[in-house]
């Protein structure tokens, strides 16, 4: 029995498709099944990132609504040969699914595979509903930024109420010459203000980008500092432990006597 | 870092004080109006120095407190009560 994980965000635009696509290939690399779920039912991009748009034939709604079998709408990714993906349909929305269904789809799915990787919609509403319906953990991707970390904020607080507490973070491109500057947010910072555990830290990397446009995603190439960071954080979700950003009481007091800061 | 606050400081700043408007649905008139009443009560019992005084709401954990720095003019009871009159008057 595998278990199911979800890629979420609140903010749009943070690289939650990127995670998702790239923890998926570094838990491939590792020897684990994995089942991806694009779960943005309307707006797909997770076949795309993966270079798998055209092999596409039948989709998640398909499987929910008893059109096809799950095996059928799986398509195997032919470079990792134990990764997978479910892709989202593209001309239904949200509602076509219920959180119910969703359950019973993660359910189906974690009977035969280690990993069921969950990439939610942006937003609160009921994509966001569907995509934790079925997760036994979530990882939340922000960026250093004002905009993505207080939606991130929203977010762990709703997934806490989903009775999905405990969230790991993961600070997606992050310029280590701004911060070094002091000009973007330092990452301890962002874990701290948070209070979840750091599951790890992506550089900014014009990689992702370049290779995106291929089909490629940037954890299948060696030598990219991006992809370096999502095999190391697959390693992490794959059992070692997180890098763990300091909670608990003496976390608490120290900074509630910095609160000059 | 000089006498300008760098960006990723205020950054840091701002998003900490909308996160906790975020978690409380507390703003910054209603802590004001949480201030004065507080300085009122306390002030039934000691003389406080009401432009020193601090009250603000941090994050800590995934909570919050609220935390008041309340410096004193002079560090003795206002009117000397009993043990038993619970409340002081000046």
């Amino acid at each position: 029995m595998g278990q199911s994980v979800v890629i979420t965000s609140g903010k749009g635009g943070v690289g939650k498709t990127t995670a998702a696509a790239n923890l998926g290939v570094g838990l491939a690399v590792l020897g684990r099944r994995v089942a991806l779920v694009d779960a943005d039912i309307g707006l797909r991009n997770l076949d795309v990132v993966l270079g798998l748009e055209d092999r596409i034939v039948y989709d998640l709604v398909d499987v929910a609504d008893g059109f096809c079998r799950l095996r059928q709408a799986l398509v195997r990714d032919r470079r990792w040969p134990e990764l997978f993906l479910l892709p989202a349909a593209q001309t239904k929305d949200k509602t076509a699914v219920t959180p119910d269904q969703m359950r019973a789809l993660c359910a189906d799915l974690k009977r035969e595979f280690d990993y069921v990787l969950v990439d939610s919609p942006a937003g609160i509403e009921q994509g966001f509903r569907n995509a934790v319906a079925g997760a036994d953990r979530a990882v939340v991707v922000t960026t250093p930024e004002v905009t993505a970390v207080r939606d991130a904020d929203r977010i762990i607080g709703l997934l806490e109420a989903c009775q999905l507490p405990d969230p790991s973070l993961i600070v997606n491109r992050v310029r280590p010459g701004l911060v070094r500057r002091g000009e973007m947010m330092d990452v301890q910072d962002v874990a701290d203000l948070l209070a979840v555990p750091l599951l790890g830290v992506v550089p900014e990397d014009e990689a992702v980008i370049t290779l995106a446009n291929r089909g490629e995603p940037v954890a299948a190439v060696p030598g990219s500092r991006a992809g370096a960071a999502f095999l190391a954080i697959a390693r992490r979700l794959d059992g070692q432990e997180g890098e763990g950003a300091s909670q608990g009481l003496m976390g608490r007091l120290r900074r509630l006597v910095g609160w000059g800061r | 870092m000089g006498a300008v606050t760098r960006g990723g400081r205020l950054a840091s700043d701002r998003l900490r004080s909308m996160v906790v408007g975020d978690r409380t649905g507390m703003n910054s008139r209603l802590l004001k109006a949480l201030r004065a009443e507080m300085l009122g009560v306390v002030s039934r019992y000691l003389e406080v120095d009401e432009a020193g005084a601090e009250v603000r709401l941090l994050a800590s954990g995934r909570g919050c407190s609220l935390v008041a720095c309340l410096p004193l003019f002079r560090c003795r009871r206002r009117v000397q009560t009993g043990p038993a009159d619970g409340v002081g008057r000046v």
